[in-house]
């Protein structure tokens, strides 16, 4: 029987501190827009860690960005896609659920 | 069965009322004429794409089980990645970061411009907020949706995950009702029911041990009630009183276990009613 559902190309939620887990992978990161320089976006994850993201298009104007993308080392991510999280984004709980993503107590339930 | 009437940690994911109203506008998706649903199974769970791979892997018959429990409605929350209209369906692939998923909704011909309008809102690269089932309409099984909206405060994203974390622990590891319920009874032979532990009971307060009472508040509880006002009268003293007089120090809960405790020791009884003590001392 055939399923609408796919999870072989997953892009788990990581915070700074687990995003060296993933070089070469897809995550989804969410950060505050810091800087920008060319197509190069700094985002301060939500442990206040600094992670330069390679913009393929456009630079979206917002506070808060999440972006998918492939992890080129640990501090670098080339973006896929990105959504504006809007100003009031909760980054310390978010953070926390980072933590709780990757615990390897449950991550089975988000990534392998 | 879980639900039952004191747990209040299970109830949160019981569904009743979800599904009658909206029950005509799936008619059509398959399984809910095949059975005759009662409303206490009806339960809503939130979920992962991926903890919804895992449950369509392994399922057998018509029944869809995550974490040992039936699952009926589900709630997804994802980014859409594309939509297109099909007929009498509209789909949206989402991807929720676990994996993607392909959700559809029935639309008709005679759709009002507001629900066109709603529909419009799905676009690709926003976030949406799913309810929905899973039906095994022809040979695939797809999820589909009740009710599809556009996510505005994405610290609904956080809320998300951090329910089908919840869910899945209560599930798993706490808050059955079944051994709950038994602790609960037990509690008449002087266990008290804050030993059932598990999410949905009562939260133990620090320092008091129910197994072997609470020394402090017995001996301040005796001393209330050896007081000669307290034997000079019939009715004896009420829990309320009691419950002020220990100073305020301890609830409510606390006071009336400690009574029945200290009643079940022969140290003092019950006279007008279970609210209200005299000492045997």
């Amino acid at each position: 029987m055939s399923s609408s559902l796919d999870i072989t190309c997953p892009s788990p939620r990581v915070n700074f501190q687990s995003l060296g887990q993933f070089v070469g992978k897809r995550v989804t990161i969410v950060g505050s827009v810091v800087g920008v320089d060319g197509n190069t976006l700094q985002l301060k994850t939500s442990d206040d860690q600094v992670v330069n993201i390679q913009m393929q298009g456009a630079v979206p104007q917002c506070k808060v960005l999440e972006v998918q993308g492939m992890v080129a080392s640990p501090n670098t991510v080339t973006e896929e896609s990105c959504c504006p999280f809007g100003d009031n984004f909760d980054m310390a709980n978010y953070n926390e659920l980072c933590k709780l993503v990757n615990n390897p107590a449950y991550r089975t339930m988000f990534h392998p | 069965m879980y639900g039952g009437g004191g747990d209040a940690g299970a109830s949160q994911f019981n569904g009743a009322g979800f599904m009658p109203s909206q029950a005509g506008n799936a008619g059509g998706g398959g399984g809910s004429g095949k059975k005759n649903y009662d409303s206490k199974q009806q339960t809503l769970r939130a979920v992962t794409i991926r903890q919804l791979h895992e449950a369509l892997s392994s399922h057998k018959d018509d029944t869809l089980m995550l974490d040992g429990k039936e699952m009926t409605n589900i709630t997804l929350l994802g980014k859409v990645l594309s939509s297109n209209e099909q007929g009498l369906t509209y789909g949206l692939k989402i991807d929720d970061g676990t994996g993607r998923a392909d959700v559809k909704i029935w639309i008709s011909d005679d759709d009002s411009e507001v629900e066109k309008q709603r529909r419009a809102e799905w676009r690709p690269g926003m976030y949406v907020r799913v309810h929905g089932h899973i039906s095994n309409f022809g040979k695939s099984q797809d999820v589909l949706a009740y009710n599809i909206r556009p996510v505005t405060d994405h610290n609904e994203v956080t809320y998300h995950y951090l329910q089908a974390l919840h869910q899945h622990l209560h599930l798993t590891k706490g808050g059955g009702a079944g051994p709950a319920m038994h602790q609960e009874q037990g509690g008449a032979y002087g266990t008290p029911p804050i030993a059932a532990g598990g999410y949905g009971a009562a939260l133990p307060v620090p320092g008091y041990d129910p197994h072997h009472g609470n020394s402090a508040l017995d001996s301040e509880l005796m001393h209330v009630l050896n007081a000669p006002d307290a034997r000079a009268n019939d009715c004896g003293v009420s829990i309320d009183d009691l419950l002020m007089r220990t100073g305020g120090r301890y609830s409510m809960v606390q006071v009336r276990e400690a009574c029945a405790k200290l009643a079940d020791n022969g140290r003092l009884y019950s006279t007008l009613d279970e609210n209200h003590f005299k000492t045997c001392e």
